[in-house]
């Protein structure tokens, strides 16, 4: 692929992340954008509640995303899963030839959770074998992104104790950081995040079985990558005057709809689609929310006052509160978001069985193999639904008196 | 093993009346009391018929049983798999969308869940518990209302917690199972007495399942199991590597027992250990081959117990054996502590084209249930995955009754107190008792501990020992470790139960306070199963005391498995005693016989120095000497094999080994010098004096002088070679050496040697080792041997296969070929061999074929030719014939077996009508390439030495690879020595059929399609002799001989020539098949019995006219035959058989059973 025709975008390190206000670590090209996620059973797992992928595909609404995620249970930078009989070359060798095939712009690369079983004494060949790894998808893009495996769960007796495993984690995800500065690659530390977020709400459960994250799990953990490539959580704030005057508009578009009318009647855009809605009890939880969009209106007559999206209700608050401001988390840029993510899953699906489809032993392709053009069509329909949907649309926002209680 | 029993009732099908009676199955039936139908099988029934009616009636039973539907379509579509929950409600696993679904199509497989409120036998009331799911292929209740289920790569349990009979709740397991075959998927799912999950997966899955424990790796065919609170999840076994196994149980004693349906059989399970966590197949998994119990495909597996079938019935097993449409019956027994079956008559027998028999469950109310899959497709490979053929909507389930006996009450479990939840853990019905301790395990874990413990107290009778294994069990169920009523068990009267307990103690193992003690005593137990029991457990405790308690089972009598479970202690364990060992901290307490056998079986090679160290200081007992030198030669440094070689050359009598140890050793260092490159350091040419020894010993030093390139004995070689008073074996011996020494002198020799007048077999000889060693300057004289008419038992095939073991070689004798026409029956015999080689070598076979004038059908294969064949093989042809073109034209059962009668690099064929389509059978015929059998696709190896192999890989070690080849050899090839290997599709030539007219090739697929089916070719279980040895070199003066005095000298001599030979389906030897002595009119046949439990035992021949028969070397009388005394082991029977004199065409051997006996003997194959 010739590079230098694309209209590529600096990565920036990992080291000027941390710093506050550092530019995002990712960047996309005009056009369609391939995005690979590689590794093992974490981002194989990934893959289904679409957290990740629609926390991404919200910060691109411009780009066309293409995801495909090839992660593989039991998996290992040595591709041991991947063919038959686990220490042969050929695994490596499918796990190349197919990623290669996908023509990436951007792999992010989720090893080591597997590997940590092996403990210390596996690690100078995990490093190894890592490096090696990246030396091959280097020649693919220079543009990877290195995740830490999660961290283990304890779940209580019988299931085992994890913290001598949760050590061995640790030392691993040290070691991807270390090889991540080395080759000054951006790194996401999931591990940590999610060791922190379970100290303190020993509650919440973040796995399914200790090992593999539930929807809890990847909630936090797409939240966490955003965060660590510098995708800043948004700022939406708007700011009108009861009359429907726009007094400020950040991150998102408005303007009058009518204003001869009287009240308060916008025509709103916002600027990027809302971050998912977080699953079951987190959800509840405020530590772990992203911040809601804020709207502020001046000058109301006291009394409570009704938003209504497009027609329906959305939130009510008192004068006072709309003067300082109202988080506005339901709406049809939250339905369309809910609706993109189920698609994002439902297409990974549908992606999954055209790449591992089941009976794909050598001598039943003459029977499958006129399946793939037909998963093909079907993805390739999902695809462009999912960049419509990745679009925000404008939406009528009105504001009116709420009818007194009885 | 497998019990042949006589079914006394129709033995006048073979007495008097031949092949009669076997040819009218349906006849039979009436004629016979046991076989009489239970329903009238009306004619003019359809067996087709989508009626399930009909195909009730084309169902036939024995005397005494009913059999109702018990639910059908469209309550059920493609069931797959049943079981029963606590309630007693049945669930069914429904894929209709198996075994692909179609992109774009609606995941839709299903979840039923049926019960029978009025007790009527008919499913009344059901509903869908799940939906949705996408080719699941194993599920089980899990009696909390919820259902594990496995789907491609998932393992899911889906929960009901709101009691509304749907499920609420998918939670993923685990994944990352394989998916690369639908019917290799999880399968199989089954709770097991101690309260674990186990499914399985068949061949070709590679999962890579990572649980909190770590990962878990699997490729090929296991057993899973899963501790469903603590989700370890362990390889319980890995002996069903290549297996699709979709039955298992456990016994009364927890013995897990499984039915596979390739290989066909039934066999046991020595569980594997979490400790073993090599992943190599070939040394670290005993092969089930080493007893094989029922050759059935079967799906399905159950034990009957309870009240409701007649007592003979219990503890029989029950399987569906789908493809030949039965419900087979075995009994079950243990000869000398070995677990084996005995095919009884099957349960049902179907007239119903679609009836597939997959899966058999005991029912709540003590009934047997059959799921029937329905479909006259049930192969996945051979027919399109959409061919419309396969049937997507329909699906059944039978219930079988017996008449005049009651069915059980349905056991109430849900609701009842935990005092009645314990006292059904003494049911009669397993069923019962099993579901019982699961609602136990899921009551409060404090009550349930408290009333257990009273219960067990309250049981001190010593004959409710079984009542108190179920209390153990649940113990075990809920994770409360028990010492004291474990301490009891191990101590049991019944050894089964010992057995059982020495499971459950490898299980605790961790938290008692002396486990290696409480080992050794259970290896020292009187019962070889137990024992047994204590090794197996010993492979769980990372421990060197815990190898040093299971070698105590060294002390006693072993068997195959005792043997090698004994090694693979020592090598699972090494971790943990080798270290010690070397450290100097552990020495089996001095014992050098476990020490020896210890570190023989790590075949460390750092471990030889410090056997032949215990050798010298005396310590090994003089019969394990020959076991430990052979090591060293296999293990040892050069240094090192100078004490094999000493104890080779040694004489000195009191002193020396015995001629077949020497030879054994001896050929031991050969093959270490050919896989390793290694040899003895001392004076090898001391062998060249041991040249002379006329036996084993002396063909072992020849090989060692060619070996070790003794230039010194090149005359010596030449002159035994040229020698006419050699045997063959040792003339070969020496044209081998030869080769080995090579040059121009051993070229220029054997040329000489190659051509006439030297004799006809020293020739073909001298041609093979020429054709090893100069291929060009063997060519023409191959030719010039091959163009000579073919003398009275000449065999020009080992000069054929030399060149086909030459890279280039075939083309080679192809081009010699054309100057020189090859006879007729050299042509036959070289085709017959290339196509047993399996070459694709298009030229040779040109030359073979010169004036063969066949047609090409493969060329003017188009549908509307295959449609005709098609059409012309089921209007027009015979089976019959098609089983004399089977037998001979074109070589079929080189390859091919029918009920083990055969060859065997290809499928067996005996049930091969039932499953596969005529279309089908045509197709492979003509185009063999086209869809190639599991298993059966074929590897050409080249060596570094360019020499060439081709055939079916068995199996694959560290070190070597293992091909079998259609001349069923198998070929140890080091794998150090392959050069390069590649797949070359099947083994089964194209053009095979060339030869054949249409009518012919009509009448063969007529007789395959019909093989299996009831009727004629329907092998059936009759235990007759399938396998024969036939004298081919019959000397002169042997119809001029008493056989009474001389047959006994003779036929033991060891320098005649034997071939194999096979009964028809029909189980008789064609004597037009057979060789004939010189005299014109004498023919002898050999077979084996092989005795498994020592008894009287009978046999039955079709007609006794012209035969003599000799027993292990005796003359036997024939009025004697009728029941004869026969010890455990294989007895050898000689038939000489006078064809003046005998007006049958053909001999047919049966044993049979004599009453009140109980000996068990069965045929063993003969090599």
């Amino acid at each position: 692929m010739n590079r230098k025709n694309l209209t590529l975008l600096v990565i920036l390190l990992l080291s000027s992340l941390a710093r506050a206000g550092a530019p995002p670590a990712i960047e996309l090209k005009d056009g369609d954008n391939r995005i690979v996620f590689l590794g093992d059973g974490f981002v194989e797992q990934a893959q289904f509640s679409g957290y990740v992928e629609a926390r991404l595909e919200r910060r691109f609404p411009d780009r066309r995303l293409i995801c495909s995620n090839l992660g593989w249970s039991g998996d290992d930078v040595w591709g041991s899963a991947r063919t038959a009989g686990y220490q042969n070359p050929a695994q490596f060798e499918r796990l190349k030839k197919e990623t290669t095939a996908l023509n990436p712009d951007i792999i992010f690369v989720g090893y080591g959770l597997d590997e940590s079983f092996a403990g210390a004494a596996g690690l100078p060949h995990f490093v190894q074998g890592y490096n090696d790894l990246l030396a091959v998808l280097e020649h693919l893009t220079p543009r990877l992104i290195l995740l830490s495996p999660p961290c283990a769960e304890d779940l209580g007796r019988p299931l085992p104790d994890q913290v001598e495993h949760n050590r061995d984690v640790e030392q691993y995800t040290a070691a991807i950081k270390a090889i991540a500065e080395q080759r000054h690659l951006p790194f996401v530390d999931l591990f940590h995040r999610l060791v922190e977020a379970k100290r303190a709400n020993p509650n919440l459960q973040l796995t399914h079985n200790g090992i593999l994250l539930n929807d809890n799990g990847y909630w936090i953990a797409a939240q966490e990558i955003e965060k660590q490539l510098g995708l800043r959580p948004d700022l939406v704030q708007l700011k009108v005057s009861s009359d429907g005057k726009v007094l400020s508009a950040d991150g998102v578009k408005a303007a009058p709809v009518d204003p001869a009318q009287p009240g308060l009647r916008l025509e709103v855009t916002r600027g990027n689609l809302p971050a998912p809605a977080a699953p079951g009890p987190i959800a509840k939880l405020a530590a772990f929310a992203d911040p809601a969009p804020v709207m502020q209106v001046t000058g109301l007559a006291p009394g409570d006052w009704v938003l209504a999206i497009d027609g329906k209700p959305a939130v009510t608050a008192s004068a006072e509160q709309w003067n300082s401001g109202v988080g506005i988390t339901t709406g049809p840029d939250e339905e369309q978001m809910e609706k993109l993510r189920v698609l994002i899953g439902q297409r990974n699906d549908l992606y999954y069985r055209r790449w591992r489809p089941f009976n794909d032993h050598s001598r039943h392709w003459t029977y499958i193999g006129g399946d793939f053009a037909l998963y093909d069509n079907e993805v390739a329909v999902d695809d462009a639904q999912i960049a419509e949907l990745t679009r925000p649309v404008s939406h009528t926002y009105v504001l009116a008196k709420a009818a007194s209680k009885p | 093993m497998m019990q042949f029993r006589r079914c006394r009732h129709s033995s006048l099908s073979s007495h008097s009346f031949g092949r009669l009676l076997v040819l009218a199955f349906a006849l039979l039936s009436f004629l016979s009391p046991r076989h009489a139908v239970a329903q009238t099988t009306a004619p003019a029934d359809d067996p087709n018929s989508d009626d399930p009616e009909v195909e009730r009636r084309l169902l036939q039973l024995p005397p005494g049983f009913d059999i109702q539907l018990f639910a059908s379509e469209p309550l059920l579509q493609r069931p797959v798999s049943m079981s029963f929950d606590a309630q007693g409600r049945m669930w069914v696993l429904c894929i209709p969308r198996y075994p692909q679904i179609l992109p774009g199509q609606d995941a839709i497989d299903y979840i039923a869940v049926l019960e029978d409120t009025q007790g009527k036998g008919r499913a009344d009331k059901s509903h869908i518990f799940v939906s949705g799911l996408r080719v699941a292929t194993g599920m089980v209740p899990d009696d909390a209302g919820g259902a594990y289920v496995g789907e491609g790569d998932l393992l899911l349990h889906f929960k009901d917690h709101t009691g509304s009979g749907k499920s609420d709740e998918r939670q993923i397991v685990f994944s990352g199972f394989g998916t690369a075959d639908t019917h290799h998927t999880l399968n199989t799912f089954s709770w097991g007495p101690d309260g674990l999950l186990y499914f399985n997966q068949g061949w070709y899955i590679n999962s890579s399942i990572e649980t909190p424990r770590g990962m878990r790796r699997r490729f090929g065919g296991c057993i899973w199991q899963l501790h469903p609170d603590s989700l370890a999840l362990e390889i319980y076994d890995r002996s069903i590597a290549v297996n699709n196994t979709w039955g298992r149980i456990f016994d009364a004693y927890g013995q897990p027992i499984i039915a596979s349906a390739w290989p066909a059989d039934i066999n046991l399970v020595l569980p594997d250990t979490p400790l073993n966590r090599d992943d190599d197949s070939a040394t670290m998994v005993p092969s089930l081959k080493m007893t094989k119990l029922a050759g059935e495909r079967h799906s399905g597996l159950e034990i009957i117990s309870g009240r409701h079938f007649p007592p003979d019935w219990q503890n029989n097993l029950i399987t569906g054996s789908f493809n030949s449409r039965k419900v087979q019956r075995f009994a079950v027994q243990y000869d000398a502590d070995r677990l084996s079956v005995k095919e009884l008559d099957p349960l049902i027998v179907s007239h119903h084209n679609k009836f597939r028999p997959i899966d058999v469950k005991m029912g709540p109310d003590g009934a047997l249930y059959v799921l029937d899959w329905y479909n006259i497709i049930i192969q996945h490979n051979q027919v399109n995955f959409r061919d419309p053929r396969r049937d997507h909507e329909h699906g059944r389930i039978w219930r079988i009754t017996c008449k005049d006996r009651p069915l059980v009450p349905v056991p109430q479990l849900v609701d009842a107190t935990i005092p009645q939840l314990l006292d059904h853990l003494k049911d009669p019905e397993q069923w019962t008792r099993l579901k019982a301790a699961r609602v136990l395990a899921q009551r409060d874990r404090k009550e349930v501990v408290a009333a257990l413990s009273r219960w067990v107290s309250g049981i001190v009778s010593e004959q409710d020992e079984h009542p108190l294994l179920e209390a153990l069990w649940l113990y075990q169920s809920i994770d409360v470790v028990e010492p004291s009523l474990l301490g009891r068990l191990l101590h049991a009267r019944d050894p089964g139960i010992r057995a059982a307990a020495t499971t459950v103690l490898g299980y605790w193992h961790d938290r008692l306070p002396d486990p290696a003690t409480l080992l050794a005593t259970q290896a020292d137990d009187q019962s070889l199963r137990v024992r047994l029991s204590a090794v197996l457990a010993a492979q769980r405790v990372p421990s060197s005391a815990a190898l040093e308690s299971a070698l105590h089972a060294l002390e006693h009598p072993s068997d195959a498995y005792m043997a090698f479970e004994l090694q693979k202690a020592a090598e699972v364990l090494k971790p943990y005693w080798y270290p010690q060992f070397q450290a100097g901290q552990f020495a089996f307490g001095g014992n050098a016989r476990r020490l020896s056998f210890a570190l023989q079986s790590i075949k460390a090679p750092d471990a030889v120095g410090q056997l032949l160290a215990m050798l010298s200081a005396g310590k090994i007992a003089r019969e394990s000497q020959p076991e430990l030198l052979a090591a060293v030669a296999a293990l040892g440094t050069p240094q090192e094999q100078d004490a094999v070689l000493e104890a080779v050359l040694d004489t000195e009598t009191g002193k020396a080994f015995s001629s077949s140890d020497r030879a054994r050793l001896l050929d031991a260092l050969v093959q270490s010098t050919r896989s390793r490159g290694t040899q003895p350091s001392a004076d090898v040419k001391r062998v060249s004096a041991l040249m002379s020894d006329s036996d084993e010993l002396g063909l072992a030093a020849i090989r060692a002088v060619g070996a070790w390139k003794l230039e010194a004995e090149r005359a010596e070689l030449e002159r035994i070679s040229s020698d006419e008073s050699s045997t063959p074996a040792r003339r070969q011996a020496a044209i081998g050496a030869l080769v080995d020494l090579a040059g121009p002198a051993t070229v220029k020799h054997l040329a000489t040697l190659a051509q006439a007048p030297k004799p006809y077999a020293a020739r073909v000889d001298a041609i093979a080792g020429l054709a090893a060693i100069d291929t060009k300057h063997g060519a023409p004289l191959a030719a010039e041997l091959f163009s000579e008419p073919l003398p009275a038992g000449g065999d020009p095939s080992p000069a054929f296969t030399a060149f086909f073991r030459r890279t280039g070689g075939p083309d080679l004798l192809a081009a010699a070929l054309k100057s020189k026409k090859p006879s007729p029956d050299a042509a036959k015999i070289g085709t017959r061999q290339l196509y047993a080689a399996g070459l694709s070598a298009p030229a040779l076979a040109e030359a073979l074929r010169a004036g063969n004038e066949a047609t090409d059908r493969q060329k003017q294969f188009s549908p509307a030719e295959q449609q005709r064949l098609v059409q012309l093989a089921m209007t027009q042809g015979d089976p019959h014939r098609g089983e004399k073109i089977f037998r001979s034209s074109i070589g079929c059962m080189q390859c091919h077996s029918i009920a083990g009668a055969g060859g065997n690099v290809a499928p067996d064929l005996a049930t091969i009508g039932t499953t596969a389509q005529p279309d089908f059978l045509v197709e492979h015929l003509v185009i063999p390439n086209k869809s190639i059998k599991d298993g059966y696709i074929a590897l050409e190896v080249v060596t570094n030495d360019g020499d060439s192999y081709t055939g079916i890989r068995q199996r694959e070690t560290a070190t070597d690879l293992v091909l079998r080849d259609a001349t069923h050899d198998e070929i140890i090839i080091p794998k150090s020595t392959i050069k390069r290997q590649r797949s070359i599709g099947t083994l089964m030539p194209t053009g095979l059929t060339d030869s054949l007219t249409d009518n012919e090739l009509a009448d063969l697929v007529r007789f395959l399609s019909e093989l299996g089916k009831p009727g004629p070719f329907d092998v059936g279980h009759v235990p007759v002799a399938r396998h024969w040895l036939n004298l081919t070199t019959l000397p002169p003066e042997f119809s001029s001989l008493d056989p009474d005095a001389q047959g006994r000298t003779l036929i033991s001599d060891a320098h005649l020539t034997w071939t194999r030979v096979f009964s028809d389906v029909a189980g008789e030897v064609p004597l037009s098949e057979v060789a004939i002595g010189s005299g014109g009119h004498s023919a002898v046949l050999r077979c084996l019995a092989n005795v498994t439990a020592g008894g009287k035992c009978g046999l039955l021949l079709n007609s006794d006219q012209g035969v003599r028969l000799w027993l292990d070397g005796h003359p036997l009388p024939l009025a004697a035959i009728g029941s004869l005394d026969l010890a455990a082991g294989t007895h050898t029977l000689d038939f000489l058989i006078d064809l003046s004199e005998r007006k049958s065409p053909a001999l047919r051997c049966e044993l049979l059973e004599v009453s009140g006996s109980t000996a068990h003997a069965q045929w063993a194959p003969v090599r």
